[in-house]
């Protein structure tokens, strides 16, 4: 890697750029100012989440950042209380709104946690996964993935989803 | 696909990455620098000194000669403290040799509890105690579960 703009290749053929500027505990003026600055200093991979409550500040960095949409990668992630197939796009949805944008590069589910119906936990993540397939698939997603995620929990998903790679 | 895990030098990860890497998953890295933690580690100090690099760069490098994404939460972030990055490019040589260093973190926690308890969704046990989805707690749960569950035997 010779720059910080310099990319890995996802399996369908996404670019990520190298580093990413991560925003956990940065209050939300926190998160603006500085995401702005990371951009303006080359910064173009952004992480953030639903659970780091600063969504909104990092969109408003992001659009401060004055890089086009396109050029950055845009990370968010799925809360532990919201899993399952209507939560899991709602939960998107919000994130979408917070940001200010119409798509993410990237969505994660940030644990292999429920908060709720711990019994469920097989049957939850792969409802999450598929709302993630049909956020993929209607171009809300241009990649998707997971976050603290366990070999065998991945292997859940390869066992029952065609995105697994 | 992706899969955001911690990982550093101290939490290495190797099955993990291997695992990823087969399955052409991109792994990226949060905690590079082990939350501030990678300057008070006497081996990264010394290494990073032997190589004349930061413990920062150290760190990071590390995370790129293992073809991974590292994932970077400045805390209190200057503008200083976020363009530190731009003197770790470019990336040419290899320098570090494998990690000595391996402490249980969070992500060992967890696979050591699904590892000693064979059955992976017995963990879903220890959400029970987790009442809010705040990241902190989850840890702090995870914790209390692996002391508990190591009293017990």
């Amino acid at each position: 890697m010779n720059s910080i703009q310099d990319c890995y290749s996802l399996y369908n053929g996404v670019n990520v750029p190298c580093v990413a500027f991560g925003t956990w505990k940065m209050p939300d003026a926190v998160a603006e100012s500085s995401v702005a600055c990371a951009i303006q200093n080359g910064y173009r991979h952004i992480d953030t989440a639903l659970a780091y409550q600063n969504e909104c500040g990092v969109g408003a960095g992001v659009r401060k950042g004055g890089v086009r949409r396109e050029e950055l990668f845009l990370v968010s992630k799925l809360p532990n209380d919201f899993h399952g197939y209507e939560k899991a796009i709602a939960a998107c949805e919000r994130s979408l709104q917070n940001l200010g944008v119409d798509y993410l590069d990237a969505y994660l589910i940030h644990w292999p946690v429920l908060v709720e119906n711990q019994d469920h936990l097989e049957e939850d993540l792969c409802d999450t996964w598929r709302a993630f397939e049909r956020l993929y698939a209607d171009g809300k997603l241009r990649a998707i993935g997971t976050s603290n995620f366990l070999e065998a929990h991945i292997d859940l998903l390869k066992a029952n989803f065609k995105i697994t790679r | 696909m992706i899969n955001q895990v911690q990982l550093h030098p101290q939490n290495p990860q190797e099955e993990m990455i291997a695992y990823c890497k087969q399955n052409h998953i991109l792994t990226e890295a949060w905690s590079p620098l082990i939350q501030g933690q990678a300057f008070k580690r006497e081996l990264l100090i010394e290494t990073a000194e032997k190589y004349g690099v930061s413990v920062a760069q150290l760190c990071i490098r590390w995370i790129f000669q293992k073809a991974l994404c590292p994932c970077r939460s400045p805390q209190h972030p200057s503008e200083s403290k976020i363009t530190r990055i731009f003197s770790d490019f470019p990336f040419p040589t290899r320098i570090w040799k494998k990690s000595r260093l391996c402490v249980p973190t969070a992500q060992l926690a967890i696979r050591r509890m699904s590892h000693a308890r064979t059955r992976l969704w017995d963990f879903k046990k220890m959400n029970s105690k987790c009442t809010r989805m705040s990241e902190i707690l989850c840890f702090a749960c995870i914790f209390c579960a692996e002391i508990a569950f190591f009293r017990r035997i």
